[in-house]
């Protein structure tokens, strides 16, 4: 192959004109913008799970977004900032995550690159939420995370720009153990023996751990702690061998439609426990309607919030009671609890704004960190030392089953989880009841927790 | 007419002047371009050989997943746990990946056809479900590739364009070699290439290994940009279909096809982000129409509007 000067000349030509075209705009570009004039708005990014398997997580959102919006820009006329001296509107940005993870990171990228937000916010679940916090961290944008359990979570530790209110895994375990001793105190159980399950999967796998580990120190004993892939069609050896041991309490954590199969399988068979408390699967009214017939009456789940819950939103006032009223009344829909959490989330967003006076993004993550607040789901502060928001016992436990919840303990906030009962409503088909507070003593129990046959009126 | 001597030398002028083009590209593109641009590149990298593949050997795979997982969970497993450099890493599960190809053969290369596109994919949902139980690559609590945090676009850009030219280089090579001549007598018809002394197997053994080479490299450089990985995602059948998209709307079985689909699909995807809830709507409909109106895609639909073929050098 011949190729004669020429053509080389014209092939250097070509790159010397191309390098020194994008030399001369790189240069251009690098140069240091006069200073900035107030932004026309203040941006907030929000990927959310509108579509796909963890849509109902996502479904209040857009109305959430819209009431922050609507009060913030037209009853509070803006957030004030310091550096510019004026109010300034704010905009919530969302986009989908379709539930996917890669999805989560892409839309993350493109609100932080191609929307320049000055914050993010993200919620509900590991798969939209750990994505989101891996691209702050990357392109250093301020991030407030909320409904995400942290142990799963603080997989992606250490973080610099990321913050995550929830409660931990080892608190939803003493929960549910605590609800089974609310029962056995009541002497509605008799025997401290437990059915477990759980989804193959990493909040199934946690779970498990957690549960047997706490509830094996007091005094219960498991016929099964097995693990089940998604899909399985076939309980009916499980249940033998529960009705075989008499196990009272079943238990488990897994995605909804499984369950769903379980749990009618059991009834099929004959097999009633006493109480059922199931993470994860029946945590919304829409999925406790999903399971058909009476099959939702009497479940016990974790309670993130409820509308008797005597917290107020620092934005508009708001009790979770009041800020379910209106969902239920602008959409005509049941209220859920990531409703309350996503209010809370952008209540801590418009705080950290307000107080860092700029959009500076290390000033707004540097507001972050000193939050302390009381918003709709609680009181949010960062950097309260464990010591002091557990007692010592449990310190102990979190050191012993989880260390690093220890370790990580200045980038999370542990928020109030409770028990509570599905039962039949008078306003919705299903209603939830808070049946234990743990040790949370200000939220009041609404009843006393029942056993399944109880509520359904069968003898047993 | 010009003589076919001048043309080659003046399309490796072109050439230089684009590489040259896109190599400093990312000098003065905002960060939202650069991430469109990576991305455009990883599909246009697998679409390229997934293409090849489908067209022209007549393996429609649906199990190209298999090798985005293994590459993005490999390259951060031996980052993250054996301390080996993150760049080093993204060769090794490139090289894994296509090792796992050349297993792979032989039980799904006996398949041929529809049964083949079965097989890939049962094999990509078993290698799902092992990596969903794996507890070394965190089995379904999925990987957070914490490395990958302090690694800018501005870096990950130039191997994701490196990876693209690669498949596109290599493919258009394997056009004029003995291996795919080989591979388009087989895509005509097995069994008459086979009386012809063709070694079938070989032949089909290694163009997937390339697959699972070129398509590992897609992953480790996904792995990287998006620092999150799960069995459900990383081992989604929505990898093969975007693939699959890519390079049937910009035109099977051409070199410069997968551009135009690879830059429609990402146009695509950043363009109806916005429409939220309707998004996958709009882009299934887009594409649809797309497909309706011109079959042979974009750009073959081009090429054959404005009689290219005689002046363009097969197979572009």
């Amino acid at each position: 192959m011949v190729i004669s000067m020429k053509r080389i000349y014209a092939a250097i030509i070509i790159v010397a004109v191309v390098v020194v075209v994008a030399g001369v705009a790189y240069y251009l570009t690098t140069l240091p913008p006069a200073r900035p004039a107030a932004p026309e708005y203040i941006k907030i990014g929000w990927p959310v799970p509108l579509t796909g398997a963890i849509a109902s997580f996502g479904e209040p959102d857009p109305w959430v977004a819209r009431q922050i919006e609507d009060h913030v820009n037209k009853v509070m006329g803006g957030v004030y900032l310091a550096e510019y001296g004026k109010k300034i509107p704010i905009r919530i940005i969302m986009r989908d995550t379709k539930s996917d993870p890669d999805t989560a990171s892409s839309v993350a990228a493109e609100l932080i690159t191609r929307e320049n937000v000055d914050l993010m916010v993200v919620l509900h679940t590991p798969a939209t939420v750990n994505p989101v916090t891996g691209q702050c961290e990357r392109y250093q944008v301020p991030c407030i995370a909320y409904d995400c359990p942290v142990l799963s979570w603080l997989e992606g530790a250490p973080y610099q720009w990321s913050y995550l209110a929830f409660w931990t895994e080892v608190d939803v375990a003493q929960v549910f153990v605590g609800i089974w001793d609310q029962l056995y105190q009541q002497g509605k159980i008799t025997k401290k023996v437990v059915a477990g399950l759980w989804s193959d999967d990493p909040d199934g796998r946690t779970f498990r751990d957690l549960t047997v580990a706490i509830a094996e120190q007091r005094g219960y004993t498991f016929v099964t702690k097995d693990l089940v892939p998604y899909g399985t069609s076939d309980f009916s050896t499980y249940i033998e061998k529960w009705k075989a041991a008499g196990a009272e309490i079943l238990t488990g954590n897994f995605i909804p439609p499984d369950f769903a199969t379980l749990w009618r399988q059991c009834r099929e068979k004959g097999y009633i426990p006493k109480a059922a408390t199931i993470g994860r699967s029946v945590l919304f009214p829409s999925s406790v309607e999903a399971l058909g017939g009476d099959l939702g009456v009497g479940l016990t789940t974790e309670v993130w919030v409820h509308v008797v819950s005597p917290f107020k939103s620092s934005l508009t006032g708001q009790s979770p009671a009041d800020l379910a009223q209106a969902y239920e009344k602008a959409t005509g829909k049941q209220w859920c609890t990531p409703l309350i959490f996503s209010h809370a989330a952008l209540e801590n967003a418009i705080d950290a704004l307000r107080r860092a006076g700029s959009l500076d993004k290390a000033k707004i993550r540097d507001a972050i960190a000193n939050t302390d607040l009381d918003t709709i789901v609680g009181h949010i502060n960062f950097k309260k030392p464990l010591t002091e928001v557990l007692t010592p016992e449990e310190y102990k436990l979190y050191q012993t089953l989880a260390p690093k919840l220890i370790q990580y303990q200045d980038h999370y906030c542990i928020t109030p989880v409770i028990g509570g009962q599905w039962v039949r409503g008078t306003k919705w088909p299903y209603e939830l009841e808070v049946v234990y507070n743990w040790k949370y003593d200000n939220i009041p129990e609404t009843a006393l927790v029942k056993t399944i046959p109880e509520l359904l009126g069968i003898k047993t | 007419m010009v003589p076919s001597k001048f043309m080659l030398k003046r399309s490796h002028v072109y050439l230089i002047a684009v590489i040259a083009i896109l190599a400093l590209l990312p000098l003065w593109i905002g960060g939202f371009m650069r991430d469109a641009l990576i991305l455009f590149f990883l599909y246009l990298a697998a679409a390229e050989v997934w293409g090849f593949m489908a067209k022209h050997a007549s393996m429609v795979s649906l199990g190209q997943q298999i090798f985005i997982g293994v590459g993005g969970y490999m390259t951060a497993t031996l980052c993250m746990y054996e301390g080996i450099p993150i760049w080093a890493s993204v060769i090794v599960s490139a090289l894994i990946g296509s090792g796992l190809a050349g297993l792979l053969s032989f039980p799904l290369l006996r398949l041929r056809g529809i049964y083949f596109s079965i097989g890939s994919f049962l094999a990509a949902e078993v290698i799902k479900l092992m990596f969903n139980a794996w507890e070394y690559v965190g089995a379904g609590k999925g990987l957070i590739f914490t490395v990958a945090y302090g690694i800018p676009t501005m870096v990950i850009y130039y191997p994701a364009m490196v990876i693209a030219l690669f498949s596109m280089f290599a493919v258009y090579y394997l056009y004029h070699t003995k291996l795919g001549f080989g591979l388009r007598s087989i895509g005509a018809d097995e069994d008459a290439a086979a009386s012809l002394g063709v070694d079938t197997f070989r032949c089909k053994a290694l163009l997937f290994i390339f697959s699972g080479l070129v398509t590992s490299l897609v992953g480790a450089i996904n792995a990287i940009h998006h620092t999150y990985l799960h069995p459900s995602s990383a081992f989604s059948i929505v990898w093969t279909v975007s693939f699959l998209f890519v390079a049937v709307l910009g035109g099977l079985g051409t070199i410069i096809g997968p551009v135009v689909g690879s830059a429609i699909f990402t146009a695509l995807t950043y363009l109806l982000s916005m429409y939220i809830g309707l998004s996958l709507l709009l882009e299934g409909l887009i594409v649809l129409a797309i497909v309706l109106a011109v079959p042979e895609g974009v750009w073959g639909t081009v090429v054959k509007r404005l009689q290219l073929r005689a002046r363009l050098k097969e197979p572009l």
